[in-house]
Protein backbone atom coordinates (compact mmCIF):
# COMPACT_ATOMS: atom_id res chain seq x y z
CA UNK A 1 0.00 0.00 0.00
CA UNK A 2 1.16 3.53 -1.03
CA UNK A 3 2.23 5.48 2.31
CA UNK A 4 3.75 8.47 0.67
CA UNK A 5 2.99 10.08 -3.14
CA UNK A 6 4.79 12.51 -3.85
CA UNK A 7 3.36 14.34 -7.51
CA UNK A 8 4.53 17.67 -9.22
CA UNK A 9 7.14 18.91 -6.52
CA UNK A 10 9.16 21.87 -7.75
CA UNK A 11 11.85 23.26 -5.05
CA UNK A 12 13.14 26.65 -6.44
CA UNK A 13 15.92 28.02 -4.58
CA UNK A 14 15.83 32.15 -5.22
CA UNK A 15 19.30 32.84 -5.25
CA UNK A 16 20.05 30.28 -7.67
CA UNK A 17 16.95 30.32 -10.09
CA UNK A 18 17.71 26.33 -10.45
CA UNK A 19 14.95 23.99 -9.27
CA UNK A 20 16.40 22.01 -6.99
CA UNK A 21 13.81 19.44 -7.17
CA UNK A 22 12.14 19.75 -10.62
CA UNK A 23 8.87 18.14 -11.36
CA UNK A 24 8.81 15.21 -9.04
CA UNK A 25 7.04 11.86 -8.71
CA UNK A 26 7.89 9.66 -6.51
CA UNK A 27 5.89 6.90 -4.48
CA UNK A 28 6.85 5.20 -1.51
CA UNK A 29 4.99 1.61 -0.49
CA UNK A 30 4.59 0.88 3.04
CA UNK A 31 6.84 -1.62 4.67
CA UNK A 32 9.62 -0.99 1.80
CA UNK A 33 12.98 0.81 2.36
CA UNK A 34 13.65 3.12 -0.40
CA UNK A 35 16.53 4.13 -1.73
CA UNK A 36 17.63 7.94 -3.25
CA UNK A 37 20.61 7.87 -4.67
CA UNK A 38 22.57 11.09 -6.55
CA UNK A 39 25.70 12.96 -6.04
CA UNK A 40 26.05 16.51 -4.21
CA UNK A 41 23.31 18.92 -4.91
CA UNK A 42 21.29 16.50 -6.92
CA UNK A 43 18.36 17.76 -4.05
CA UNK A 44 18.17 14.51 -2.26
CA UNK A 45 18.05 16.43 0.97
CA UNK A 46 16.37 19.03 -0.30
CA UNK A 47 13.25 16.35 -0.66
CA UNK A 48 13.84 15.74 2.56
CA UNK A 49 13.45 18.62 4.27
CA UNK A 50 10.33 19.31 1.97
CA UNK A 51 8.41 15.82 3.39
CA UNK A 52 8.93 17.26 6.63
CA UNK A 53 8.16 20.74 6.29
CA UNK A 54 11.44 21.98 7.33
CA UNK A 55 11.62 24.22 3.62
CA UNK A 56 8.64 25.63 1.47
CA UNK A 57 8.48 24.23 -2.00
CA UNK A 58 7.04 25.91 -5.09
CA UNK A 59 4.16 24.02 -5.70
CA UNK A 60 3.17 19.96 -6.07
CA UNK A 61 1.80 17.69 -3.27
CA UNK A 62 2.63 15.33 -0.94
CA UNK A 63 0.48 12.97 0.18
CA UNK A 64 1.30 10.88 3.65
CA UNK A 65 -1.58 8.25 4.20
CA UNK A 66 -3.78 10.64 1.89
CA UNK A 67 -2.98 13.44 4.21
CA UNK A 68 -1.61 16.46 1.84
CA UNK A 69 1.46 17.33 3.90
CA UNK A 70 1.68 20.80 2.27
CA UNK A 71 -1.37 21.48 3.10
CA UNK A 72 -2.12 20.66 7.12
CA UNK A 73 -1.78 22.75 9.53
CA UNK A 74 0.25 23.51 12.38
CA UNK A 75 -1.74 21.16 14.80
CA UNK A 76 -2.08 17.76 12.57
CA UNK A 77 1.64 18.58 11.30
CA UNK A 78 2.69 18.08 15.18
CA UNK A 79 0.58 15.18 15.10
CA UNK A 80 2.06 13.96 12.11
CA UNK A 81 5.74 14.91 12.91
CA UNK A 82 5.39 11.71 15.22
CA UNK A 83 5.13 9.38 12.26
CA UNK A 84 7.62 10.88 10.21
CA UNK A 85 10.59 11.07 11.82
CA UNK A 86 14.72 12.00 10.11
CA UNK A 87 17.49 10.90 10.98
CA UNK A 88 20.70 12.75 9.93
CA UNK A 89 24.32 12.44 8.42
CA UNK A 90 26.32 14.22 11.07
CA UNK A 91 25.26 12.99 14.30
CA UNK A 92 27.45 15.23 15.82
CA UNK A 93 25.71 18.34 14.80
CA UNK A 94 22.24 17.10 15.41
CA UNK A 95 23.57 16.92 18.90
CA UNK A 96 23.93 19.76 21.34
CA UNK A 97 26.90 19.03 22.90
CA UNK A 98 25.88 20.79 26.21
CA UNK A 99 23.33 18.26 26.58
CA UNK A 100 23.28 15.17 28.46
CA UNK A 101 22.30 11.97 25.72
CA UNK A 102 19.39 10.93 28.36
CA UNK A 103 17.95 14.59 28.65
CA UNK A 104 18.37 14.84 24.97
CA UNK A 105 16.40 12.14 24.40
CA UNK A 106 13.54 12.98 27.49
CA UNK A 107 13.22 16.22 25.97
CA UNK A 108 10.68 14.35 22.82
CA UNK A 109 8.54 12.95 25.57
CA UNK A 110 8.33 16.27 27.11
CA UNK A 111 7.48 17.83 23.69
CA UNK A 112 5.18 15.36 22.31
CA UNK A 113 3.66 13.98 25.00
CA UNK A 114 4.45 15.70 28.47
CA UNK A 115 5.31 12.59 29.89
CA UNK A 116 6.74 13.35 34.16
CA UNK A 117 10.53 12.92 35.04
CA UNK A 118 9.82 9.34 35.83
CA UNK A 119 8.53 8.33 32.84
CA UNK A 120 10.20 9.72 31.01
CA UNK A 121 13.69 8.39 31.79
CA UNK A 122 12.09 4.92 31.90
CA UNK A 123 11.16 5.79 27.79
CA UNK A 124 14.59 6.81 27.20
CA UNK A 125 16.23 3.60 29.06
CA UNK A 126 14.47 1.40 27.04
CA UNK A 127 15.13 3.48 23.51
CA UNK A 128 19.07 3.14 24.44
CA UNK A 129 18.52 -0.23 25.23
CA UNK A 130 16.50 -0.97 21.88
CA UNK A 131 19.43 0.94 19.77
CA UNK A 132 22.19 -1.43 21.97
CA UNK A 133 23.99 1.45 24.12
CA UNK A 134 22.20 0.46 27.57
CA UNK A 135 21.42 2.67 30.23
CA UNK A 136 24.55 3.78 31.59
CA UNK A 137 24.33 5.98 28.32
CA UNK A 138 22.12 8.63 30.00
CA UNK A 139 24.30 10.84 31.58
CA UNK A 140 26.91 10.61 28.92
CA UNK A 141 28.04 13.68 26.56
CA UNK A 142 28.05 13.68 23.42
CA UNK A 143 31.71 14.40 23.40
CA UNK A 144 32.41 11.16 24.88
CA UNK A 145 30.71 9.24 22.06
CA UNK A 146 32.33 7.64 19.49
CA UNK A 147 30.88 8.50 15.52
CA UNK A 148 28.82 5.21 15.28
CA UNK A 149 27.28 5.36 19.19
CA UNK A 150 26.22 9.29 18.02
CA UNK A 151 24.24 7.85 15.42
CA UNK A 152 22.49 5.37 17.62
CA UNK A 153 21.53 7.95 19.53
CA UNK A 154 20.21 9.90 16.48
CA UNK A 155 18.46 6.54 16.02
CA UNK A 156 16.86 6.32 19.60
CA UNK A 157 15.66 9.99 18.99
CA UNK A 158 13.96 9.02 15.42
CA UNK A 159 12.24 6.16 16.66
CA UNK A 160 10.92 7.95 20.33
CA UNK A 161 7.87 8.64 19.01
CA UNK A 162 6.88 5.72 17.34
CA UNK A 163 7.14 6.66 13.74
CA UNK A 164 5.95 4.55 11.09
CA UNK A 165 8.33 6.85 8.28
CA UNK A 166 12.14 7.53 9.05
CA UNK A 167 13.90 9.60 6.79
CA UNK A 168 17.31 8.51 6.45
CA UNK A 169 19.19 10.99 5.18
CA UNK A 170 22.84 9.78 4.24
CA UNK A 171 23.09 7.88 8.27
CA UNK A 172 25.76 5.75 7.45
CA UNK A 173 27.95 8.06 5.41
CA UNK A 174 30.55 9.45 8.03
CA UNK A 175 31.33 6.35 9.60
CA UNK A 176 33.98 4.04 9.23
CA UNK A 177 33.04 0.87 7.35
CA UNK A 178 32.76 -1.57 10.46
CA UNK A 179 30.79 0.62 12.14
CA UNK A 180 28.64 1.35 9.11
CA UNK A 181 28.41 -1.85 9.27
CA UNK A 182 27.14 -2.13 12.51
CA UNK A 183 24.11 0.71 11.87
CA UNK A 184 23.04 -1.07 8.83
CA UNK A 185 22.31 -3.90 11.18
CA UNK A 186 20.55 -1.84 13.29
CA UNK A 187 18.51 0.22 10.56
CA UNK A 188 17.24 -3.10 9.12
CA UNK A 189 16.77 -5.17 12.22
CA UNK A 190 14.31 -2.25 13.22
CA UNK A 191 12.92 -2.21 10.00
CA UNK A 192 11.88 -5.78 10.21
CA UNK A 193 10.82 -5.56 14.17
CA UNK A 194 8.52 -2.34 13.72
CA UNK A 195 7.25 -2.63 10.27
CA UNK A 196 8.96 0.83 9.55
CA UNK A 197 8.76 2.36 6.25
CA UNK A 198 12.26 4.29 5.43
CA UNK A 199 13.55 6.72 2.21
CA UNK A 200 17.00 5.67 2.09
CA UNK A 201 18.83 8.45 0.78
CA UNK A 202 22.54 8.11 0.30
CA UNK A 203 25.33 8.82 -2.39
CA UNK A 204 26.84 5.35 -1.63
CA UNK A 205 25.48 2.88 -4.41
CA UNK A 206 27.09 0.12 -2.61
CA UNK A 207 25.08 0.43 0.50
CA UNK A 208 21.71 1.17 -1.17
CA UNK A 209 22.12 -1.79 -3.11
CA UNK A 210 22.56 -3.71 -0.21
CA UNK A 211 19.77 -2.70 1.69
CA UNK A 212 17.27 -1.15 -0.28
CA UNK A 213 13.90 -2.93 -1.63
CA UNK A 214 13.29 -0.21 -4.61
CA UNK A 215 15.56 2.46 -5.96
CA UNK A 216 15.27 5.70 -7.20
CA UNK A 217 18.36 7.73 -9.20
CA UNK A 218 18.39 11.17 -8.99
CA UNK A 219 19.82 13.85 -11.29
CA UNK A 220 19.88 17.84 -10.84
CA UNK A 221 16.30 17.85 -9.27
CA UNK A 222 14.93 14.90 -11.61
CA UNK A 223 14.44 11.11 -11.07
CA UNK A 224 15.82 9.38 -14.27
CA UNK A 225 15.54 6.04 -12.84
CA UNK A 226 13.16 4.32 -10.86
CA UNK A 227 12.63 0.32 -10.19
CA UNK A 228 13.65 -2.49 -7.98
CA UNK A 229 17.02 -2.35 -6.63
CA UNK A 230 18.35 -5.22 -8.11
CA UNK A 231 17.11 -4.81 -11.56
CA UNK A 232 18.33 -1.19 -11.23
CA UNK A 233 21.85 -2.17 -10.53
CA UNK A 234 21.84 -5.19 -12.56
CA UNK A 235 20.60 -3.75 -15.83
CA UNK A 236 20.82 0.10 -15.25
CA UNK A 237 18.90 1.84 -18.33
CA UNK A 238 19.40 5.29 -18.08
CA UNK A 239 22.91 6.81 -18.88
CA UNK A 240 23.55 8.68 -15.58
CA UNK A 241 22.71 5.33 -13.89
CA UNK A 242 25.18 3.81 -15.60
CA UNK A 243 27.48 6.15 -14.93
CA UNK A 244 27.56 5.93 -10.93
CA UNK A 245 27.55 2.17 -11.29
CA UNK A 246 30.45 2.24 -13.69
CA UNK A 247 32.28 4.92 -11.35
CA UNK A 248 32.40 2.07 -8.13
CA UNK A 249 34.15 -0.56 -10.44
CA UNK A 250 37.38 0.94 -11.36
CA UNK A 251 38.70 -1.93 -13.47
CA UNK B 1 63.70 -0.74 -2.66
CA UNK B 2 62.74 2.86 -2.67
CA UNK B 3 61.29 3.14 0.87
CA UNK B 4 61.84 0.97 3.86
CA UNK B 5 60.01 1.83 6.92
CA UNK B 6 61.30 -0.09 10.11
CA UNK B 7 60.02 -0.59 13.10
CA UNK B 8 58.42 3.45 13.09
CA UNK B 9 57.14 4.32 16.44
CA UNK B 10 55.22 7.65 17.00
CA UNK B 11 53.87 9.28 19.91
CA UNK B 12 51.21 12.22 20.79
CA UNK B 13 52.34 13.12 24.19
CA UNK B 14 52.74 10.05 25.90
CA UNK B 15 50.62 8.14 24.00
CA UNK B 16 52.00 6.05 21.39
CA UNK B 17 49.82 5.80 18.05
CA UNK B 18 51.99 4.17 16.12
CA UNK B 19 53.45 1.37 17.62
CA UNK B 20 55.91 -0.27 15.68
CA UNK B 21 55.49 -0.28 11.53
CA UNK B 22 57.12 -2.07 9.17
CA UNK B 23 56.24 -0.92 5.56
CA UNK B 24 58.19 -1.56 2.03
CA UNK B 25 57.86 0.66 -1.15
CA UNK B 26 59.72 -0.70 -4.30
CA UNK B 27 60.14 1.34 -7.37
CA UNK B 28 56.83 2.11 -9.24
CA UNK B 29 54.91 -0.02 -7.26
CA UNK B 30 51.28 1.15 -5.53
CA UNK B 31 51.31 0.45 -1.70
CA UNK B 32 47.27 0.73 0.27
CA UNK B 33 47.45 1.47 3.75
CA UNK B 34 43.79 0.89 5.33
CA UNK B 35 42.41 1.07 8.35
CA UNK B 36 39.39 2.85 10.34
CA UNK B 37 39.69 6.44 11.39
CA UNK B 38 42.42 6.45 14.56
CA UNK B 39 44.07 3.63 13.60
CA UNK B 40 47.20 5.36 12.71
CA UNK B 41 47.55 5.26 9.23
CA UNK B 42 47.78 9.04 8.34
CA UNK B 43 50.42 9.60 11.32
CA UNK B 44 52.78 7.03 9.55
CA UNK B 45 52.37 8.81 6.11
CA UNK B 46 53.09 12.26 7.48
CA UNK B 47 56.00 10.86 9.23
CA UNK B 48 57.86 9.87 6.06
CA UNK B 49 59.21 13.40 5.72
CA UNK B 50 58.49 14.29 9.68
CA UNK B 51 55.74 16.28 8.66
CA UNK B 52 54.32 15.67 12.25
CA UNK B 53 53.90 19.53 14.74
CA UNK B 54 56.43 19.29 17.03
CA UNK B 55 53.95 20.12 19.69
CA UNK B 56 52.06 17.47 18.66
CA UNK B 57 54.00 14.72 19.09
CA UNK B 58 57.22 13.00 17.81
CA UNK B 59 58.51 10.34 15.97
CA UNK B 60 60.69 7.94 19.05
CA UNK B 61 61.96 4.83 16.99
CA UNK B 62 62.52 3.39 14.20
CA UNK B 63 64.54 4.31 10.60
CA UNK B 64 62.73 5.54 7.20
CA UNK B 65 65.20 4.70 4.45
CA UNK B 66 64.47 6.57 1.53
CA UNK B 67 66.97 4.91 -1.07
CA UNK B 68 69.16 3.73 1.66
CA UNK B 69 69.51 7.61 3.20
CA UNK B 70 67.32 7.24 6.94
CA UNK B 71 65.51 10.64 6.84
CA UNK B 72 65.26 10.65 10.08
CA UNK B 73 68.66 11.67 10.87
CA UNK B 74 68.72 14.06 8.42
CA UNK B 75 68.72 18.14 9.33
CA UNK B 76 65.73 20.13 8.46
CA UNK B 77 68.03 21.67 5.21
CA UNK B 78 68.74 18.38 4.39
CA UNK B 79 65.36 17.23 4.81
CA UNK B 80 64.01 19.97 2.64
CA UNK B 81 65.69 18.42 -0.78
CA UNK B 82 63.38 15.53 0.11
CA UNK B 83 59.80 16.95 1.48
CA UNK B 84 57.79 17.84 -2.12
CA UNK B 85 60.49 17.41 -4.81
CA UNK B 86 61.38 13.54 -3.89
CA UNK B 87 58.44 13.02 -1.87
CA UNK B 88 55.22 14.59 -1.91
CA UNK B 89 51.61 14.67 -1.00
CA UNK B 90 48.29 14.88 -2.05
CA UNK B 91 45.66 15.54 0.79
CA UNK B 92 41.84 14.85 1.69
CA UNK B 93 40.61 18.01 1.36
CA UNK B 94 41.83 20.40 -1.88
CA UNK B 95 40.43 23.52 -0.99
CA UNK B 96 42.42 23.69 2.23
CA UNK B 97 45.59 22.70 1.14
CA UNK B 98 45.18 25.10 -1.55
CA UNK B 99 45.64 29.11 -0.40
CA UNK B 100 42.74 31.16 -1.25
CA UNK B 101 44.42 34.14 -1.50
CA UNK B 102 47.41 32.92 -4.10
CA UNK B 103 45.97 32.06 -7.99
CA UNK B 104 46.72 28.12 -8.89
CA UNK B 105 49.63 29.24 -11.37
CA UNK B 106 51.33 31.06 -8.49
CA UNK B 107 51.00 27.84 -6.21
CA UNK B 108 52.40 25.69 -9.04
CA UNK B 109 54.89 27.84 -9.72
CA UNK B 110 56.46 28.20 -5.99
CA UNK B 111 57.13 24.72 -6.11
CA UNK B 112 59.78 25.08 -8.92
CA UNK B 113 63.43 26.21 -8.34
CA UNK B 114 64.00 29.57 -9.21
CA UNK B 115 66.03 28.42 -12.38
CA UNK B 116 63.41 26.55 -13.97
CA UNK B 117 61.45 27.49 -17.33
CA UNK B 118 58.00 27.99 -15.03
CA UNK B 119 55.94 28.59 -18.03
CA UNK B 120 56.86 25.23 -19.38
CA UNK B 121 57.01 22.87 -16.82
CA UNK B 122 52.88 24.61 -15.81
CA UNK B 123 51.70 23.74 -18.75
CA UNK B 124 53.34 20.11 -18.78
CA UNK B 125 52.35 19.65 -15.57
CA UNK B 126 48.37 21.30 -16.26
CA UNK B 127 47.99 18.74 -19.08
CA UNK B 128 49.03 15.69 -17.45
CA UNK B 129 46.37 16.17 -14.87
CA UNK B 130 43.63 17.39 -17.53
CA UNK B 131 43.46 21.05 -16.65
CA UNK B 132 44.81 22.57 -19.97
CA UNK B 133 42.15 24.74 -19.81
CA UNK B 134 43.74 26.80 -17.08
CA UNK B 135 47.46 27.03 -19.10
CA UNK B 136 46.50 30.58 -20.50
CA UNK B 137 44.32 31.48 -16.95
CA UNK B 138 47.06 32.49 -14.95
CA UNK B 139 44.57 34.62 -12.63
CA UNK B 140 42.61 31.62 -11.81
CA UNK B 141 41.66 31.27 -7.80
CA UNK B 142 41.06 28.03 -6.07
CA UNK B 143 37.40 28.75 -5.41
CA UNK B 144 36.79 29.16 -8.81
CA UNK B 145 37.30 25.55 -9.52
CA UNK B 146 35.22 22.49 -8.46
CA UNK B 147 36.31 19.88 -6.22
CA UNK B 148 37.55 17.68 -9.03
CA UNK B 149 39.22 20.17 -10.26
CA UNK B 150 41.00 21.51 -7.12
CA UNK B 151 41.75 18.15 -6.61
CA UNK B 152 43.90 17.86 -10.16
CA UNK B 153 45.55 21.60 -9.16
CA UNK B 154 46.89 19.77 -6.24
CA UNK B 155 48.01 17.00 -8.31
CA UNK B 156 49.51 18.91 -10.61
CA UNK B 157 51.46 20.28 -7.52
CA UNK B 158 52.61 16.91 -6.01
CA UNK B 159 53.87 15.76 -9.51
CA UNK B 160 55.73 19.14 -10.86
CA UNK B 161 58.83 18.51 -9.37
CA UNK B 162 58.79 14.60 -10.68
CA UNK B 163 58.70 13.25 -6.86
CA UNK B 164 59.68 9.75 -6.78
CA UNK B 165 57.20 9.08 -3.84
CA UNK B 166 53.75 10.32 -3.74
CA UNK B 167 51.54 9.79 -0.63
CA UNK B 168 48.03 10.14 -1.15
CA UNK B 169 45.86 10.39 1.87
CA UNK B 170 42.43 9.64 1.31
CA UNK B 171 42.45 11.83 -1.81
CA UNK B 172 39.24 11.42 -3.23
CA UNK B 173 36.86 10.83 0.16
CA UNK B 174 35.60 14.78 -0.05
CA UNK B 175 34.75 14.32 -3.55
CA UNK B 176 31.90 12.83 -5.63
CA UNK B 177 31.77 9.33 -7.16
CA UNK B 178 32.12 9.82 -10.66
CA UNK B 179 34.32 12.23 -10.09
CA UNK B 180 36.23 9.80 -7.92
CA UNK B 181 36.35 7.60 -10.42
CA UNK B 182 38.65 10.33 -12.98
CA UNK B 183 40.60 11.53 -10.25
CA UNK B 184 42.03 7.68 -9.43
CA UNK B 185 42.05 6.83 -13.13
CA UNK B 186 44.63 9.98 -13.75
CA UNK B 187 46.23 8.94 -10.38
CA UNK B 188 46.91 5.46 -12.07
CA UNK B 189 47.47 6.93 -15.37
CA UNK B 190 50.16 8.94 -13.62
CA UNK B 191 52.08 5.98 -11.84
CA UNK B 192 52.85 4.21 -15.13
CA UNK B 193 53.61 7.34 -17.36
CA UNK B 194 55.76 8.72 -14.71
CA UNK B 195 57.09 5.96 -13.20
CA UNK B 196 55.90 7.07 -9.73
CA UNK B 197 55.56 5.15 -6.47
CA UNK B 198 52.47 5.32 -4.52
CA UNK B 199 51.70 5.02 -1.34
CA UNK B 200 47.46 4.98 -1.05
CA UNK B 201 46.47 5.80 2.04
CA UNK B 202 42.20 5.00 2.81
CA UNK B 203 39.79 3.92 4.91
CA UNK B 204 37.96 3.21 1.60
CA UNK B 205 38.64 -0.92 0.93
CA UNK B 206 37.05 -1.41 -1.89
CA UNK B 207 38.99 1.36 -3.78
CA UNK B 208 42.21 0.66 -2.34
CA UNK B 209 41.46 -3.11 -3.02
CA UNK B 210 40.76 -2.31 -6.83
CA UNK B 211 44.21 -0.22 -7.26
CA UNK B 212 47.17 -1.30 -4.79
CA UNK B 213 49.49 -4.23 -5.49
CA UNK B 214 50.13 -4.79 -1.80
CA UNK B 215 48.00 -3.67 1.06
CA UNK B 216 48.69 -3.15 4.46
CA UNK B 217 46.18 -3.18 7.19
CA UNK B 218 46.51 -1.51 10.10
CA UNK B 219 44.71 -1.90 13.54
CA UNK B 220 45.57 0.37 16.49
CA UNK B 221 49.41 1.48 15.69
CA UNK B 222 50.31 -1.87 13.55
CA UNK B 223 50.21 -3.52 10.37
CA UNK B 224 47.74 -6.67 11.43
CA UNK B 225 47.84 -8.32 7.98
CA UNK B 226 49.83 -7.34 4.25
CA UNK B 227 49.56 -9.63 1.24
CA UNK B 228 48.23 -8.77 -2.47
CA UNK B 229 44.96 -6.86 -2.40
CA UNK B 230 42.96 -10.74 -3.67
CA UNK B 231 44.78 -12.66 -0.97
CA UNK B 232 43.20 -10.62 1.66
CA UNK B 233 40.33 -10.47 -0.30
CA UNK B 234 39.47 -14.08 -0.75
CA UNK B 235 41.88 -15.54 2.19
CA UNK B 236 42.31 -13.08 4.58
CA UNK B 237 44.77 -14.39 7.46
CA UNK B 238 43.68 -11.92 10.33
CA UNK B 239 40.15 -12.04 11.58
CA UNK B 240 40.22 -7.83 11.63
CA UNK B 241 40.77 -8.08 7.66
CA UNK B 242 37.97 -10.81 7.87
CA UNK B 243 35.83 -8.31 9.61
CA UNK B 244 36.18 -5.57 7.27
CA UNK B 245 35.83 -7.15 3.78
CA UNK B 246 32.30 -8.87 5.36
CA UNK B 247 31.40 -5.18 5.98
CA UNK B 248 31.94 -3.94 2.53
CA UNK B 249 28.38 -3.39 1.06
CA UNK B 250 27.81 -4.77 -2.41
CA UNK B 251 24.89 -5.72 -5.09
CA UNK B 252 26.23 -9.53 -4.37
CA UNK B 253 24.80 -8.95 -0.75
CA UNK B 254 20.89 -8.20 -0.71
CA UNK B 255 19.06 -7.54 2.23
CA UNK B 256 21.38 -9.60 4.65
CA UNK B 257 22.49 -8.34 7.63
CA UNK B 258 26.30 -8.12 7.34
CA UNK B 259 28.57 -9.99 9.22
CA UNK B 260 30.16 -7.03 11.29
CA UNK B 261 32.38 -6.78 13.82
CA UNK B 262 31.44 -5.96 16.83
CA UNK B 263 32.23 -3.21 19.02
CA UNK B 264 34.40 -0.14 18.94
CA UNK B 265 38.29 0.52 18.01
CA UNK B 266 40.34 1.11 21.47
CA UNK B 267 41.76 4.10 22.65
CA UNK B 268 45.14 4.45 22.40
CA UNK B 269 45.40 5.47 26.23
CA UNK B 270 43.32 2.14 27.04
CA UNK B 271 44.48 -0.62 24.53
CA UNK B 272 44.30 -4.55 26.00
CA UNK B 273 47.10 -6.34 27.17
CA UNK B 274 48.13 -8.93 23.80
CA UNK B 275 45.89 -9.10 20.63
CA UNK B 276 44.70 -5.85 20.62
CA UNK B 277 41.94 -6.66 18.44
CA UNK B 278 40.98 -9.43 20.70
CA UNK B 279 38.43 -7.89 22.74
CA UNK B 280 36.43 -7.48 19.22
CA UNK B 281 37.32 -10.75 17.71
CA UNK B 282 35.22 -13.42 17.25
CA UNK B 283 37.77 -16.19 17.52
CA UNK B 284 39.38 -15.46 19.76
CA UNK B 285 41.02 -17.71 22.15
CA UNK B 286 42.77 -17.29 26.02
CA UNK B 287 46.55 -17.08 24.61
CA UNK B 288 44.93 -13.94 22.48
CA UNK B 289 44.88 -12.14 25.67
CA UNK B 290 48.01 -12.86 26.74
CA UNK B 291 50.81 -12.14 24.13
CA UNK B 292 50.81 -9.96 21.49
CA UNK B 293 51.15 -12.18 18.18
CA UNK B 294 54.38 -11.29 15.85
CA UNK B 295 53.67 -10.39 12.35
CA UNK B 296 54.28 -14.01 11.11
CA UNK B 297 54.74 -14.88 6.93
CA UNK B 298 51.97 -17.16 5.38
CA UNK B 299 53.08 -17.41 2.32
CA UNK B 300 55.31 -15.10 -0.34
CA UNK B 301 54.42 -11.74 0.60
CA UNK B 302 51.21 -12.86 2.50
CA UNK B 303 51.82 -11.57 6.24
CA UNK B 304 49.34 -11.77 9.08
CA UNK B 305 49.31 -10.99 12.84
CA UNK B 306 47.46 -13.22 14.65
CA UNK B 307 47.54 -16.99 16.03
CA UNK B 308 44.74 -18.23 14.09
CA UNK B 309 46.05 -17.48 10.83
CA UNK B 310 47.28 -20.64 9.76
CA UNK B 311 43.70 -22.08 10.49
CA UNK B 312 41.90 -18.56 9.22
CA UNK B 313 43.88 -18.88 5.85
CA UNK B 314 43.26 -22.62 5.30
CA UNK B 315 39.55 -23.01 5.70
CA UNK B 316 38.37 -19.54 5.94
CA UNK B 317 36.84 -19.88 9.38
CA UNK B 318 38.40 -21.50 12.40
CA UNK B 319 36.69 -24.65 14.69
CA UNK B 320 35.47 -23.13 18.01
CA UNK B 321 37.90 -24.64 20.87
Amino acid sequence: MELLKISDLTKIYPKHEVAAIDNMDLSIDEGEIFGLVGESGCGKSTLARSILRLTDVERGSILYKGDELLKVGARKMKGLRKEIQIIFQDPYMSLDPRVKIGKALEEVFLIHYSYPGPKRRKKVDELLDMVGLGKFYFNRLPSDLSGGEKQRVGIARALATGPEFIICDEPVSSLDISIQAQILNLLMDLQKKKALTYLFISHDLGVVASICDRVAVMQSGRIVETGLCEEVFRNPQHPYTKKLLDSISLT
Amino acid sequence: MLLEIKGLQVRYSDIEVVRGVDLEIDKGECIGLVGESGCGKTTVGLSITRLIPRRKGDINGGRILFEGQDLLTLSDEELRKYRGSRISYVFQEPFSSLNPVFTIYEQLKEVLPEDDDAERSISEALKSVGLQELIDRKKVYPHELSGGMQQRAMIAMAIISRPDLLVLDEPTTALDVTVQKKILELVMELKKSLGLSILFISHDLRTVFELADRVCVMYAGMIVEQGAAKTLMSRPGHPYTKGLVNSIPSIEHRKQRFNAIEGRTPLFSELPEGCKFYPRCKFRIKPCSEKEPFLGKFSEGHYSRCIRSKELIAHGTVKDI
